[in-house]
């Protein structure tokens, strides 16, 4: 029908490439779609122009934080607290301080629940206040584990997003070997009901454990298996995207070894700086190496993703081939002796779009749970784009199931 | 619950998004402030004021978009005060009528977010602000009409317009 026909200016297309159209606008649309391939073609090149939007705009820079929760605390706003305040000023710094101070105790201090003194927590706030400071000695680790984690005060969730770490402050990273998938249970059963799970329980790291991947045989005599793939980051084509999973060969629930240790160390040449994706809450030291060991047992694998950004250098012609190594130290069940397994991922310039289908399928996972988390404007990517990866991945039936979840994510009730 | 405790969380509350959301906040009103840094950070700093003057219960559920509102506000007011002063944004008009060349050829993938950054510079600063609103800080349309003054298809036309004329000149670009 000709009256009906879309022209490359209707906004409609843009809106539906961005699934900002209502259900009715939207099947409307869809019928038009039908009776005309040029405008679905039209659809596909504007989805991949606003992804690269979101990716160009995503890395453009922040500026430093120069606003100081106290400063703001402590300003005379007339409205406030009427009748209340005995010292102003002095409440206002204080709590403010305090504050702060939990955030950084909590963080910092995971199981021990002591408090600082004043005095102490003052620096500690002022540390976090001054983004000059921060680079120093151990300012990777507090900006770590602040960013880490999810600060749980005054009863509302924040969940932060995770944050790069440069190489130069920090050359090495460690995660943890094992991770639950009680959030993926938690979201998948929200989502069932037709509600947007709270920020909080949405843990991308569990999501992505919560599915099974392929493996590779282990060879003789190898205690455990590793799967290193790295592809252009989907959100950021500038960034690189390496999943990095281990595995203790063995039989199913078999205690293979003791005090095992991961750490991966990036190569400075290739990479600039570094994140661990979706570990935002569980695990305060997870971005920085040093975790205590942990036993590990046949078949309960790990998979974990990392952002990598390319050096401000162009690497020169002698450097190292490898983006990072793959360390894990542990000792064998009844061995008192540590040993050391070691894996390397060259840099290689595979696209996304190139990727295995396990690397589709965790890159939509983590993508549709920062979605869902809102926090990490990064990582924006159109739900009809992660549909596809998803689509193209979808090989067992917990994945398709995880398809069906994304596809009928949409008007969702908070 | 308690006078205290309920100060308390508040200052929490306030705490947290000053930590949270002040970069998004400085960047945004940097770009309307033609990168005037001093005035971004008066206004971010005015907006966090005015959020704790605030019923926490009445921002909670949409704090980001509520921030951002305020924020354009007081950006508004500064540019106003120019206005009186200087003919409001020849900046802006120069920069469509005069752009600079584009980026050259046989861009490597890692040029590329260079590139459409260059591309978006180029556009209307009324375009340029929704593509941030939307594609930097994940707002929704109706998110955007509400920050912005703006009705939801205003904004669709803009973001429509914008995008268009992207895919049009990233086409033409030569790989």
């Amino acid at each position: 029908m000709s009256t009906n026909r879309i022209s490359p200016d209707d906004p409609r297309l843009t809106a539906y490439a961005l699934d900002e159209l209502d259900p009715d606008e939207k099947k409307e649309l869809e019928r038009t779609l039908e009776s005309q391939p040029e405008a679905r073609a039209w659809i596909e090149e504007i989805r991949a122009v606003t992804n690269s939007l979101g990716s160009a705009l995503g890395s453009e820079s922040v500026p430093a934080d120069s606003i100081r929760a106290a400063e703001i605390l402590a300003s005379p706003v007339a409205s406030r607290r009427p009748g209340l305040l005995r010292f102003p000023y002095l409440y206002f710094v204080v709590s403010g301080l305090a504050a702060a101070c939990f955030a950084v105790l909590l963080a910092i201090h995971d199981r021990d629940h002591a408090a600082l003194p004043q005095a102490q927590s003052k620096d500690v706030l002022a540390e976090m206040n001054r983004p000059s400071t921060f680079k120093k000695a151990a300012a990777p680790m507090v900006s770590g584990l602040l960013a880490n984690r999810a600060i749980q005060l005054g009863g509302a969730e924040f969940a932060a997003r995770d944050s790069f770490f440069p190489v130069a402050d920090a050359g090495t990273s460690t995660f943890p070997l094992h991770v639950g998938r009680e959030s993926y249970d938690a979201v998948r059963r929200t989502l069932m009901a037709g509600r947007r799970p709270p920020r909080a329980a949405v843990q991308v790291a569990e999501m992505i454990n919560a599915f099974s991947y392929s493996w590779p045989e282990p060879k003789a005599g190898e205690a455990f298996v590793s799967v290193l793939e790295e592809s252009s980051a989907p959100w950021n084509p500038a960034h690189r995207l390496v999943r990095v999973g281990l595995r203790a060969t063995g039989p199913e629930g078999l205690h293979v070894a003791d005090d095992a240790r991961v750490q991966v160390t990036f190569n400075p040449k290739r990479v600039g700086a570094w994140r661990l994706i979706g570990f935002n809450r569980d695990r305060p030291a997870a971005g920085v190496a040093g975790s205590a060991g942990e036993p590990m047992f046949g078949g309960a694998p790990v998979t974990v993703l990392y952002e990598l950004v390319p050096p401000v250098a162009v690497p020169d012609r002698d450097a190292a081939p490898e983006l990072l190594t793959l360390e894990l130290r542990y000792r064998l069940s009844g061995d008192d002796s540590e040993s050391l397994a070691a894996w390397s991922l060259p840099a290689a310039e595979t696209r996304f779009a190139d990727s295995s289908a396990d690397m589709k399928f965790i890159a939509a996972v983590a993508a549709f749970g920062i979605g869902l988390q809102g926090t990490d404007p990064t990582i924006s990517i159109a739900r009809p784009t992660l549909i596809t990866w998803a689509d193209q991945s979808a090989t067992s039936p917990e994945r398709a199931e995880f398809l069906d979840l994304v596809r009928g994510a949409e008007n969702l009730r908070r | 619950m308690t006078n205290d405790s309920q100060n308390h969380e508040k200052d929490a509350f306030i705490s947290v998004a000053v930590e949270r959301h002040q970069g998004a906040l400085l960047r945004y009103a940097a770009r309307l402030l033609h990168g005037d840094a001093d005035r971004a950070r008066d206004a971010v700093q005015d907006t966090f004021i005015r959020l704790m003057a605030q019923p926490r219960a009445e921002v909670e559920d949409h704090l980001v978009e509520w921030l951002f509102t305020v924020c354009r506000h007081r950006t508004l007011d500064f540019l106003r005060k120019d206005a009186r002063m200087t003919p409001l944004d020849p900046i802006a008009a120069e920069r469509v009528s005069n752009p600079e060349p584009l980026p050259g050829s046989g861009m490597e993938r890692r040029e590329t977010s260079a590139a459409i950054m260059a591309l978006i510079d180029r556009l209307p600063r009324n375009q340029q602000e929704v593509i941030r609103l939307k594609f930097q800080n994940g707002f929704s349309y109706k998110e955007i009409s509400r920050i912005t003054s703006l009705s939801v298809g205003n904004v669709g036309f803009l973001i429509h317009t914008a995008v268009t004329r992207l895919r049009r000149e990233l086409a033409t670009q030569p790989d």
